[in-house]
């Protein structure tokens, strides 16, 4: 680490972050509160899913968002825990190179759960997937 | 009845016949020499022919008497008849006495076989016992014959190997020998080749001594770098630390905790921006890093921040990855570009953080 031009960087980055932060949207931050995930007893299965997921063991990861989504949708349980198992298993498709399955479900993530904090998350990933690999078949 | 009588005659006639005939033939050799009696087994034979002669004589004795009876007295025929059977009875009873001394004589000669047929046995056992004797003995002739050819063998190998141990001995002798004499002569070499050898141990001390000073310095100067070290990766730290307590109050605009950590990676768009920087990135090692990074702030953009677990599960998904030992060796080595440095650098930032709250 040098010694005054990484000062000088760091100092540049901090104000530009809190200008930045001044124009933080209140109204998602409000949103977001109002509609929290609260897995409850599936939050260890998420969180172990989340970890084989940041492994880059994507196939494994999806399989168990299948399995949680599953049993949160037959249950009739969290919606938001719902959303979130969702948008994980488009994750895991995106990153799989199955963009047209990917976009699927960051689509259902976004209609079946509108309030949800995966469905920001949802809809900004899906503009990012390229339409022509969205279109493309999954390998 | 007469013709009875007719073949009784001439039976007797016959038999007197035969007799005068035997009579007239002894009497022809009076000096005839006496029959020798040389062997056990004539003897017996001439007492057989004997017996048989005198049963001959007295049957003859017997027909003649009654052919007397019958010539003298025609009319007292039947009485003689019954005197000649009782006289022939009588032969027979002396017939069966010889027969019987013939079989006591033929049980004699029964008996004496046997005894010579066991005495051939017991010989012929004899003989087998000295035959078996002698072979058992040549057996164990042959046996010490060959050991003693071999011990034979080994003594003249050992003294073969005695020979040759005699000989290497005497050329050690000689090598020492001629050891000695170049010994003597190495004694006697000049002075000045000693001085040489001390003049060159001289030297190879010194250098010795320099190297070991060399050495001692270059120590020293390892254990000042090593101090220096620790104490720029501790004035780093703290730097770090700084920077990472800036970056978060200035990004998060006055949220705190893991609200601010939040807040801090939405205001900065880190997560867009890593999808912009990742075609940029040269290695696979920092494109996995970027990956683990990107779930990690995703899962810290989808958490709720108010949840009683919600920074220990990030932690822990933090540690498991080694991801602030990976960030300090990714914008360490630069082998990325600035800007990927500068996102690993604020997602470390972030991150820390999170790692305080939790």
């Amino acid at each position: 680490m040098s010694g005054k031009p990484g000062q000088l960087v760091a100092c540049l980055v901090v104000g530009a972050l809190a200008g930045c932060a001044a124009m933080h949207d209140g109204a998602a931050e409000r949103r977001r509160s109002a509609y929290s995930s609260s897995l409850g007893p599936d939050a260890t299965t998420m969180n172990r899913a989340v970890t084989i997921a940041s492994d880059g063991r994507y196939e494994d990861a999806a399989r168990a968002f299948e399995q949680l989504l599953q049993r949160l949708q037959t249950a009739g349980g969290d919606r938001a825990a719902a959303a979130e198992a969702m948008f994980w298993l488009a994750f895991c498709r995106e990153k799989q190179g199955r963009f047209s399955e990917a976009a699927a479900l960051y689509d259902r993530v976004a209609a079946e759960f509108p309030d949800a904090r995966a469905a920001d998350n949802a809809l900004q990933r899906r503009r990012r997937i390229d339409p022509m690999a969205a279109s493309r078949p999954a390998p | 009845m007469n013709q009875q009588a007719d073949h009784d005659d001439e039976q007797v006639e016959r038999m007197l016949r035969r007799w005068g005939a035997d009579e007239a033939a002894r009497r022809v050799q009076p000096g005839a020499p006496p029959i020798p009696q040389a062997t056990p087994r004539r003897r017996r034979t001439t007492r057989r022919w004997a017996l048989a002669a005198a049963a001959g004589l007295v049957l003859a004795l017997a027909a003649g008497g009654a052919l007397m009876v019958s010539r003298t007295d025609l009319a007292g025929q039947t009485q003689a008849l019954t005197g000649a059977q009782a006289d022939a009875d009588r032969l027979e009873a002396e017939l069966a006495q010889a027969r019987s001394d013939l079989d006591a004589v033929r049980a004699d000669l029964a008996r004496a076989g046997d005894k010579a047929l066991a005495d051939a046995k017991r010989h012929a056992a004899a003989v087998e016992k000295l035959r078996e004797d002698f072979q058992a003995r040549q057996t164990a002739s042959a046996a010490k014959a060959v050991q003693a050819a071999a011990r034979l063998k080994r003594l003249e190998a050992d003294l073969a190997a005695a020979g040759g141990k005699l000989k290497k001995a005497g050329a050690d002798l000689a090598k020492a020998k001629s050891q000695l004499v170049a010994a003597q002569t190495a004694a006697t070499r000049p002075s000045a080749e000693l001085a040489r050898l001390r003049r060159r141990l001289a030297a190879a001390n010194t250098e010795l001594t320099r190297l070991g000073k060399q050495n001692r310095d270059a120590l020293l100067a390892q254990r000042k770098a090593a101090n220096d070290l620790a104490m720029f990766q501790a004035a780093r730290r703290v730097a770090v630390g700084d920077y990472q307590r800036a970056y978060l109050s200035a990004a998060a605009g006055g949220a705190t905790g893991l609200a601010a950590c939040q807040a801090a990676s939405a205001n900065t768009r880190l997560l867009a921006r890593c999808a912009q920087l990742r075609p940029s990135i040269r290695k696979p090692a920092t494109r996995n890093l970027f990956d683990r990074i990107e779930i990690i702030l995703t899962r810290l953009d989808l958490i709720d921040p108010g949840g009683l677990n919600a920074a220990a599960d990030l932690v822990k998904i933090i540690r498991a990855g080694d991801v602030m030992a990976q960030i300090d060796a990714a914008t360490a080595i630069g082998a990325e570009g600035v800007e990927v440095r500068q996102w690993l650098i604020e997602a470390g930032a972030i991150l820390a953080g999170v790692q305080r709250v939790g």
